[in-house]
């Protein structure tokens, strides 16, 4: 048997015996527990502001605290929003319209942005003379950029089209960690609440958890049918969430290494875009391609409300780091916040 | 190659950009690899993950799942979404005071 079919076989003979370790802690199910659980009551959210300015698609939108956040646009434009006043604190012009992704450090010094230009551009808020430069160009994919998010002013965690993720060091404009190992572009990534590990969706239909210092993958979750568009963590920091084109969100537990629940709908057939859990990880909301977004009870797998009120699709979603308000981005140029 | 990408949301994308930007052909063949495709190395690298990664400390979803539950049922209290009592002092919402200043 040449060397090749001998670690094939290798493979398939570990992910055998992967599945049965799985199988050999499931001793409960999710639903099992929650049999006895009621459904929350209707939530109904309302749009509180509209946040207008863009001239094209939003493509990307971050909170950076509870009350500024920034959108990426087709339009070439990065805009940093009070989301209280409707004002444009920053109106941030890119050299590159083909934007993919934005990111707020969690300092509010600095804001990050990528797309088909296949890097990483940083820029700093908080320069001596009050303008917006860029800070710093981080290039070496070569693949676009899908998703971007800061551990801190110096460190910033990549996701691309060239199937890699990659840690930074922003002063240096070097790369840390090179994570590799999905089969299929990286869409969406998601930092742990502890900063320890991260989590990466992608077009191999499947979710990765990587130690960010070691550079290892710890963890793979499948199940998905389509590409994962959309990935979080579930706020304690011990279960990921996904949304995948095959119109489902998924939610995996860490712990025991696997799939915990589908949340989907015979009458919902299109892709998940993008998703964000509230506060407490009850509810997850999901944006979708029908330009609406459905709000899910986590436990009972059941929807309980809908954002409607966006005439194209959501593209991007967010809830504020204090729970108290959602961000919606859309194709129709208008960014909504609800609560 | 191409159906692929559009029936994925990064197709959506791309095909937005296509209309008027020049990709490159790398991204026109950004297809899902299979196993098959990849070298001895990457090959290699893929079983040595899959090694680590059995070897991770499974917990029993009889322990997970209820400390997963308790956690977001205690956390629901605080949930402005699912507790009204706090956004009685709701930021976005104009109060009925006019302020002149």
């Amino acid at each position: 048997m040449g060397e090749m079919e001998q670690l094939r076989k290798e493979a398939e003979s570990l992910k055998d015996e992967i599945t049965a370790a799985r199988k050999a802690v499931q001793d409960l199910t999710l639903q099992d527990h929650v049999a006895g659980t009621a459904v929350v009551g209707r939530v109904q959210l309302k749009t509180r502001k509209t946040l207008r300015g863009h001239l094209s698609k939003i493509y990307a939108v971050h909170w950076g605290d509870s009350k500024l956040c920034v959108s990426a646009s087709q339009d070439g434009k990065l805009i940093v929003w009070d989301s209280y006043t409707t004002n444009k604190v920053h109106a941030i012009p890119l050299k590159s319209s083909w934007v993919m992704t934005c990111a707020y450090a969690p300092s509010g010094n600095m804001v990050a942005c990528g797309g088909l230009d296949n890097m990483c551009s940083i820029y700093n808020l908080k320069g001596k003379d009050g303008n917006v430069k860029v800070m710093r160009e981080l290039a070496a994919h070569t693949g676009y950029l899908s998703c971007c998010r800061f551990l801190n002013d110096n460190e910033i965690i990549t996701s691309s089209g060239d199937c890699t993720c990659v840690l930074w060091d922003i002063e240096t404009g070097s790369q840390k960690t090179v994570f590799a190992g999905h089969l299929g572009d990286c869409m969406s990534l998601g930092v742990a609440p502890d900063f320890n590990t991260f989590i990466s969706g992608a077009c191999d239909f499947t979710a990765k958890l990587w130690d960010i210092r070691d550079g290892q993958c710890r963890q793979t979750f499948g199940g998905h049918e389509s590409d994962i568009n959309a990935i979080g963590f579930f706020p304690n920091g011990n279960a990921v969430i996904t949304g995948s084109d095959d119109a489902s969100c998924k939610l995996y537990d860490l712990r025991s290494d696997q799939e915990l629940i589908t949340y989907q709908d015979s009458g919902i057939m299109c892709g998940v875009t993008s998703l964000a859990p509230s506060l407490s990880g009850r509810l997850i909301l999901a944006g979708y391609d029908d330009f609406n977004c459905n709000i899910w009870d986590s436990l009972k797998a059941e929807r309980v409300g809908v954002l409607s009120g966006h005439d194209n699709r959501v593209s991007c979603i967010g809830v504020t780091p204090d729970g108290m308000a959602c961000c919606t981005g859309s194709w129709d140029s208008f960014l909504k916040i609800w609560n | 190659m191409l159906h692929n990408l559009k029936h994925s949301y990064s197709g959506y994308l791309l095909e937005d950009f296509k209309q008027s930007f020049h990709f490159t052909s790398k991204l026109l063949n950004s297809d899902l690899i299979t196993m098959d495709e990849l070298d001895e190395t990457q090959l290699k690298n893929h079983v040595d993950s899959l090694k680590q990664q059995l070897k991770f400390n499974r917990e029993k979803t009889s322990v997970s799942i209820p400390e997963l539950i308790k956690w977001t049922e205690e956390k629901m209290n605080e949930d402005p979404f699912l507790n009204p009592d706090i956004l009685k002092d709701n930021p976005w919402v104009e109060s009925s005071k006019c302020v002149i200043t």
